[in-house]
């Protein structure tokens, strides 16, 4: 239930800035990672390190570490399996994953 | 007669981007959602000094307050603003004189730009804004859960054209070519690409914000809940979709017209019947639409695709 | 420097002078030549703002959202069926907070479709979170526009303006109207400085989605209105200093002693104070409560100008078929605890011409009744 606040005119608040519908960049990222019943797992001794998984990541959820091996953000991963899919040689591995909620 | 695909100057590889990503996870879109990969391949493509301007679809529940994944501009006005609020971001910018290098780009929906959003959509393509508008297109009305649209193609289910016993097929009409009208505004630049091949998407941008004026890109973009896909086939559909023919992708610049994706013509049914929005099409409908696709690249082929009848 | 000018001649001056940088716009009778002005100045280079002919009115007001948020002044002008066209995008840019300010023409509402004045499109806009002005005079378009930015760019209220002239009466009719200095503008009306707006160097997502927080945001609406009170009483307050011309929230005429107040507001308010005049001539105690500020609705001043007046007649050049006037409830609620007699006219509608002769008349049957009325002037 949301919560309810019952505030006399004369008492109603300035919020400045605050008071305003826009979003910063920076707040808190909500974890769509617990949508997901199956997560991809990269397979770094088959990688051939094409990025392929990562531009077609519709989360921006796999990042390219600075061994340009692809990592991916489960958090934000919500299992698709694009990646997967579409890996050229096969270096991505489909796993099980049925308690993503230990994420929130 | 018509150039075939020409590969573009300066063609940008997977290796030649930005590693940095202007946007994050977190959004509450479906998974596998093609739109989602359009606005992350928009970013990648044109860099920091974008604004967005959404129509109201499924990409404006991107960000929920508090939360936003973007960390360039974007806003937010309605539904059909998509052209005029455009408008007014650069008459704004450029009265100020911050519109340098600033692209202003229009993320909008199918239903956002052929429909309701068309006349703003014109409205700015007539006044030769330098905008680059970009039509993500799930040929529906898809975030209040996949209606019909004048971007539906033939044979498609959608909750408005569902097929019955009096109507069979599903949607009767064929779809509206928006990339054709734009191209009839005489903007400098129009573009059909989809997400099933993202370089030639990102090409195509580079090519865009380098122009100066009106630019329209038309993408096809897998909604695996309405279409009825697998999330992790979004890629591939959209691909087979490409190569049976059913979504033309090319480029048209001055009076040319170009084919980036030169298809292979599978027959349609091998894209079709794995959505589960075609999966109720008889023969005599697949017939139809193969009729009607085989009619559309003879058109191309014969260098009168975007001839427009004249007094 | 004092000129003969119409309102919408006014209005462009007052465009001119707040040094305004985006118009978009788009043609409609009468506010036509108020947009042909500033197009004719700005090829002859007397202005130099950016001016669009938008494809339709609802493409005005989302370019004119579009151009202050990126925070450049911006202003924008229609009536009627134009306004009516921008409804959906009305509560967005003061959903959003956006010190835009707009100049209504005020024309009767289709259908059927008429060109002369009346107040109904004007008041259409009562429910969308806009501070809403209504001018008797040109002098007082010119100067409620300038003093309209001031206002809304307030960094308590960030709220748009909507501007009220008649159509016809003032819009093609000219009177004696006083430019200001602009210099004086100038030190007046400061550069617009948004915090919050589109800015590639500081990225911001504007008119994102909410979920539990709209009665939030929407409540705190309602907070900056009742901060525009305080502020659109400072405002003209530093205006009457260097101008010499005083306004207030509410204008009343005559009213300390009455004992019939007429309650109008628009051009046929100078038709009311005629017929107060005559009145008074003739023995009969009777004042006028001018409408200046419609919203936020300035229910203390209106309460006590009228709380120890027994007969109030409220005129409504507007009309809201199923209650009848539109104003008259919203007066009557002011009045809450007073036992005033108040009674409704409905006339005007549609720019019909109510001489002063019928306005005294509506003033000596408001004087005689002993129950509350309604009348419509068909």
């Amino acid at each position: 239930m949301s919560e309810v606040k019952i505030v006399d005119e004369k008492k109603l608040k300035d919020h400045g800035l605050k008071g305003i519908p826009f979003a910063r960049f920076g707040g808190k990222i909500p974890k769509t990672g617990d949508w997901r019943t199956f997560k991809p797992v990269i397979n770094k001794k088959k990688c051939i390190k094409c990025h392929t998984c990562w531009l077609l990541c519709p989360e921006a959820a796999i990042k390219i570490d600075k061994k340009g091996y692809p990592k991916i953000d489960y958090h934000v991963c919500k299992g698709c399996l694009i990646c997967f899919k579409n890996c050229p040689v096969r270096a991505i591995e489909k796993k099980e994953d049925l308690h993503a909620e230990h994420l929130r | 007669m018509v150039e075939k695909s020409k590969k573009p100057e300066k063609r940008i590889g997977i290796k030649d981007l930005p590693k940095e990503d202007l946007l994050i996870g977190g959004p509450p879109t479906c998974a596998g959602c093609g739109a989602e990969l359009g606005q992350k391949l928009v970013l990648k493509a044109l860099g920091k000094k974008t604004i967005i301007i959404n129509t109201s679809g499924c990409m404006t529940l991107t960000p929920i307050y508090p939360f936003t994944p973007f960390k360039v501009p974007w806003v937010h006005v309605a539904i059909e603003t998509g052209g005029s609020a455009a408008t007014g971001i650069l008459m704004g910018l450029r009265a100020q004189k911050k519109d340098k290098n600033v692209n202003i780009v229009v993320y909008a929906g199918d239903g956002a730009s052929y429909d309701v959003g068309f006349e703003s959509l014109s409205g700015m393509a007539a006044r030769r804004e330098n905008v680059i508008y970009i039509c993500y297109n799930n040929s529906s009305f898809g975030n209040t859960g996949f209606q019909w649209s004048t971007s539906t193609p033939t044979g498609s289910m959608t909750t408005t054209t569902p097929p019955g016993k009096k109507q069979p097929i599903g949607n009767i009409m064929p779809r509206k070519n928006l990339a054709k009208i734009m191209a009839a505004h005489d903007i400098p630049y129009v573009a059909t690409a989809a997400i099933g091949y993202p370089l030639d998407f990102i090409n195509k941008l580079r090519k865009a914000s380098e122009i100066r004026g009106p630019k329209f890109i038309d993408l096809l973009t897998t909604c695996p809940t309405g279409w009825g896909t697998d999330p992790s086939e979004s890629i591939e559909i959209n691909q087979l979709m490409v190569q049976a023919g059913l979504w033309p992708v090319y480029e048209y610049e001055n009076k040319e017209l170009k084919i980036t994706i030169e298809p292979k013509f599978i027959p349609v049914e091998r894209a079709l019947l794995r959505q589960r929005r075609f999966k109720h099409l008889k023969k005599e409908h697949i017939k139809k639409i193969q009729e009607m696709v085989n009619k559309e690249w003879k058109l191309i082929r014969q260098g009168k695709y975007m001839e427009v009848e004249m007094y | 420097m004092k000129d003969l000018m119409d309102g919408n001649t006014a209005a462009a001056w007052a465009v001119k002078l707040a040094r305004v940088k985006c118009v978009p716009c788009f043609p409609i009778t009468p506010q036509t030549e108020l947009i042909e002005t500033l197009a004719k100045w700005k090829s002859e280079g007397k202005w130099n703002g950016e001016f669009r002919t938008m494809e339709s009115e609802h493409g005005v007001l989302a370019a004119a959202l579009g151009a202050e948020m990126t925070g450049a002044r911006t202003f924008t002008a229609t009536s009627s069926q134009g306004l009516e066209l921008m409804h959906e995008i009305l509560p967005i840019v003061s959903g959003t907070r956006n010190p835009l300010v707009m100049a209504n023409v005020s024309r009767g509402i289709s259908a059927p479709i008429t060109l002369w004045s009346d107040h109904n499109d004007f008041l259409s806009v009562r429910d969308c979170g806009w501070l809403m002005f209504c001018c008797e005079t040109n002098q007082e378009v010119l100067d409620t526009i300038i003093m309209a930015y001031k206002i809304s760019e307030n960094k308590n209220v960030l709220l748009p303006s909507l501007v009220n002239m008649d159509g016809f009466i003032h819009s093609y009719t000219r009177m004696e109207v006083d430019i200001p200095d602009q210099k004086k503008i100038d030190k007046f009306l400061p550069k617009l400085n948004l915090k919050i707006k589109v800015d590639v160097d500081n990225p911001l997502s504007l008119g994102v989605p909410v979920m539990d927080e709209y009665s939030f945001f929407r409540v705190n609406l309602h907070k900056a209105q009742l901060n525009a009170l305080h502020v659109i009483k400072k405002v003209q307050k530093e205006w009457a200093k260097f101008t010499k011309r005083k306004y207030d929230l509410v204008e009343s005429y005559k009213l300390s002693d009455a004992d019939v107040a007429l309650v109008g507001m628009g051009a046929n308010a100078t038709v009311m104070k005629a017929a107060i005049d005559s009145l008074r001539n003739k023995g009969i105690r009777a004042g006028l409560l001018r409408l200046r500020v419609i919203r936020p609705l300035p229910k203390d001043e209106i309460y006590n100008m009228l709380k120890d007046i027994k007969k109030i007649a409220v005129i409504d050049q507007n009309i809201s078929p199923g209650i009848g006037g539109i104003m008259f409830p919203e007066i009557k609620s002011c009045l809450y605890d007073s036992d005033a007699i108040v009674c409704n006219y409905v006339a005007g509608l549609g720019g019909k011409p109510i001489s002063q002769q019928i306005y005294e008349k509506f003033a000596l049957e408001t004087l005689k009744t002993k129950k509350p009325f309604r009348k419509f002037v068909i």
